[in-house]
């Protein structure tokens, strides 16, 4: 195989973006208004996710009621079909799978207000269909999208974003090709703060570099927050115009 | 779907009646509307999403690989994932065992349709993830199915079908793409009440039925597998043998339309 | 089933006041790594490491084996970390899906394993037929905080201090010489990496924490157990030598400022470096120990008196 050109001497990157440009990015909420309670269709360049929350609602089982507040459980379900290559095995109970899921509800743990909620359990189950790279910070943003509409009080938007390092320049929202080629870090940026509620890394970075690709990433992750911030108030809009028509 | 004795009550009374009431006015060979997506995920070979009005969805994938078909003689693969259930559930389990029955017959799928050379075949894997479902999804699994086998587009051949003289794998086109041509079965689920039969049993209509059928139907005729089906636990008995040929008679009228509506989408 | 350690209000209070104050329980400043004693067995790759109550046990093992079919250049390598009762009552045996336990599997795995510190191209004997198959099993015999930064610790040490039994290939037979005819070999170690857990509590309300700019949460390095079930988030960076970040996760937690993270990052650095220097000397003593009559037989010795 002829080694792909990660990043163009003129400074362009393989599906045509230049270095601090993010994928397309659309997303709409209330997608299944009858199976949840909230819900949201997100598709982040070629990732594309769906997102039901189902709750606040009562706990199947005694164990899992907490009388302070409510339990946060979260399971993604990555289909067998989500990449290019159909995988053999189901992704369910994969410790990577696990890793995320517990990541994701200690992420949104400190950021959704569960006390407001005690005795309740709050499912999020996610779909992804496909995948193509930074797939963790999608979740993120889907999440986020889905519980605001499932009008769970929470602090602040949650934007995902993952930034590769390709020699010494950083590259915004990695692609699965350039995942593979090159070493990138995941971001879960609250709100429009400097604050980082995840941070993953899982391959080698020099320590000297860090800065500026969390510097990147906080900004595209800002960037993030404005989308998905024009897509729910112009659904707001839309739900507004129609509730007045009637 | 949680019924009130009275309601229950009320609703089997008039589904029994002749001539029956539905609860939303429905007539009994008609469907409740859908709505169909085809071909929304580009890193598969075909795929739909098929939206039922209650809110009951599944979605479909189609892949396919090039095998060997002297090894591999099963050339035609279902997993069906129903979110929320573990893969072993009876649920799960009882639905991948009717739509392998009914897409691996000799009357499914035509697997002559997948063969690409005289030693190479495509084997396509159909995976179904049901996102909700609120009555038994086997006949939105089979709509979805349909649609999507129906927008499957591969690879065009290009190198020649006869390879056992000269060894050679099979080489395709770089951007040209066939339609699959197939024409997979359909699976209707009909609810018996008291006499009389209906197809497309909502949820609160599946609480009072008597009986379920499941009835297969491909290119104008009903074939196996024709079974029956528990839709709840409390008012499954017996039902008029009479009614069976009723049920087949109204799937064999009515499957064409069915048909025709989801391949000209 | 495995019983959660409860701490008590007054317990919890006392702690977090503390550190409000700048004190911990056992003395300690904010950023002072426990002092690590590392102890090696007789065989080779049998470590012991300590921190404070912290003990984790490592063996390295390995034999020969058929590699992947898709990776036939490549030998085999399996970090296997076994939690049992005699830890604590925290853990249960046979049952590694708790979340804390997945995590600290998934964090050593990609310290050591993803991150290539071991040559896994070196453990090749022939190609598609027969490699090396290392075996790394981690066990914890006391739990005191700090697993993840021990077992690494034990892991990195274990493999610099292993030696495979040394081979001769005849095209497609392979001999091993036991470890008595001839001196086994060491594994190549392409770098060390070291993993820094720091921990976060957050001194005032959570509206602070989000909205707010003092940055005021405290961080300390190498939480005990008792700290560690009371923090509110928690970092662990791994770094090598080379001033390269191998491996950062933060999995949820308290939100924490990006510079303070950064922050973080450049302690660790200073703690990467003095313990790999510590594990380099802890090894040469070790080899020291050893080879005991090594200055007595070596010719090159008498040629230097002469």
């Amino acid at each position: 195989m002829s080694r792909l050109e990660i990043y163009s001497p003129e400074g362009l990157r393989l599906d045509g973006r230049r270095w601090n440009e993010l994928r397309r990015f659309e997303s709409s909420i209330n997608t299944h208004p009858h199976a949840s309670d909230g819900s949201s269709y997100l598709e982040q360049g070629n990732n594309k996710i769906i997102t039901l929350v189902k709750g606040p609602k009562e706990p199947t089982s005694r164990s899992q009621v907490d009388t302070n507040k409510a339990l946060l459980r979260i399971s993604v379900n990555i289909t067998q079909f989500s990449k290019f290559e159909r995988s053999k095995s189901s992704h369910r109970n994969e410790r990577r799978v696990l890793e995320m899921q517990t990541a994701l509800v200690r992420t949104f743990e400190k950021n959704v207000m569960l006390n407001l909620y005690p005795r309740t359990l709050i499912d999020i189950e996610i779909h992804v269909l496909q995948q193509d790279g930074g797939i963790m910070g999608s979740l993120l943003n889907g999440i986020t999208l889905a519980l605001i509409d499932a009008g769970i009080a929470m602090y602040d938007y949650i934007s995902g974003i993952s930034v590769g390092l390709y020699d010494t320049t950083p590259l915004l929202d990695v692609n699965s090709l350039e995942e593979t080629a090159m070493s990138s870090v995941t971001l879960g940026v609250v709100g429009k703060s400097e604050k980082l509620s995840l941070l993953l890394v899982e391959d080698k970075i020099p320590l000297d570099r860090m800065e500026t690709v969390l510097a990147i990433g906080i900004a595209g992750a800002h960037r993030i927050r404005d989308l998905m911030d024009e897509e729910l108030r112009s659904h707001a809009e839309k739900r507004v115009a129609n509730a007045s028509s009637r | 779907m949680v019924l009130s004795v009275a309601e229950k009550s009320y609703l089997y009374d008039s589904l029994a009646s002749k001539p029956s009431i539905r609860p939303d006015g429905r007539l009994p060979h008609q469907f409740r509307p859908i709505e169909i997506f085809t071909n929304f995920l580009p890193s598969s070979d075909g795929s739909s999403r098929i939206i039922a009005s209650d809110g009951s969805e599944c979605i479909v994938s189609i892949k396919s690989k090039v095998v060997d078909h002297s090894i591999e003689n099963d050339l035609v693969q279902v997993d069906i994932n129903v979110a929320g259930e573990r893969d072993d559930s009876i649920i799960v389990e009882t639905l991948s065992s009717l739509m392998n029955k009914v897409l691996k017959s000799n009357k499914g799928i035509d697997t002559s349709k997948l063969q690409l050379t005289k030693k190479y075949s495509f084997k396509i894997f159909i995976d179904v993830l049901i996102i909700s479902s609120y009555s038994y999804p086997a006949s939105l699994i089979s709509f979805s199915i349909f649609s999507a086998l129906k927008a499957t587009k591969l690879p065009k051949l290009v190198s020649s079908f006869d390879d056992l003289e000269v060894e050679e794998l099979p080489m395709f086109h770089d951007y040209d793409l066939v339609t699959l041509d197939v024409n997979p079965p359909l699976v209707f689920v009909l609810a018996i009440v008291g006499d009389n039969i209906f197809i497309d049993p909502a949820s609160n209509e599946t609480e009072v039925a008597n009986n379920g059928l499941i009835v297969t139907w491909s290119n104008g005729k009903v074939i196996s597998p024709i079974k029956t089906l528990a839709l709840n636990d409390r008012y499954i008995n017996g039902f008029n043998p009479l009614l069976l040929k009723n049920g087949i008679k109204l799937v064999e009228q009515y499957g064409q339309n069915i048909a025709d509506a989801l391949e000209n989408l | 089933m495995a019983k959660e350690i409860e701490i008590s209000n007054s317990e919890s209070k006392f702690l977090l006041e503390a550190l409000r104050q700048n004190y911990r329980l056992d003395g300690r400043s904010f950023s002072q790594f426990r002092d690590v004693k590392i102890a090696f067995g007789d065989e080779y790759g049998d470590v012991t490491i300590e921190m404070g109550k912290t003990k984790v046990h490592c063996r390295i093992s390995c034999q020969i084996t058929q590699p992947y079919e898709d990776r036939p250049f490549e030998g085999l390598f399996l970090i296997s970390t076994e939690n049992s009762p005699m830890a604590g009552p925290q853990f249960e045996n046979g049952n590694n899906t708790n979340e804390d336990e997945v995590l600290i599997a998934r964090i050593i795995e990609k310290a050591v394993r993803r991150s290539g510190a071991l040559d896994i191209e070196g453990l090749c004997i022939v190609a598609g037929s027969k490699c090396w198959a290392v075996r790394a099993d981690v066990h914890f015999l006391n739990c005191d905080g700090g697993f993840i930064d021990a077992s690494c610790i034990a892991v990195m040490a274990g493999l610099l201090h292993f030696r495979k039994p040394d081979i001769t290939v005849h095209g497609e037979q392979v001999i091993m010489h036991p470890v008595d005819e001839r001196e086994p070999v060491p594994l190549g170690i392409l770098h060390v990496p070291i993993c820094v857990t720091f921990s976060f509590f957050n001194p005032m309300d959570t509206e602070e924490n989000i909205k707010g700019d003092t940055n005021a949460e405290i961080t300390i390095i190498d939480a005990t157990l008792k700290e560690e079930l009371l923090r509110d988030g928690v970092l662990t960076v791994t770094l090598n030598k080379n001033r390269e970040v191998v491996q950062v996760s933060k999995a949820g937690g308290l939100p924490m400022d990006a510079l303070s993270l950064m922050e973080c990052c450049r302690k660790a650095y200073a703690i990467t470096e003095e313990i790999t220097d510590k594990i380099t000397y802890v090894l040469k003593k070790d080899e020291k120990r050893r080879n005991k009559f090594a200055d007595l037989l070596t010719s090159e010795n008498a040629r230097e008196t002469s």
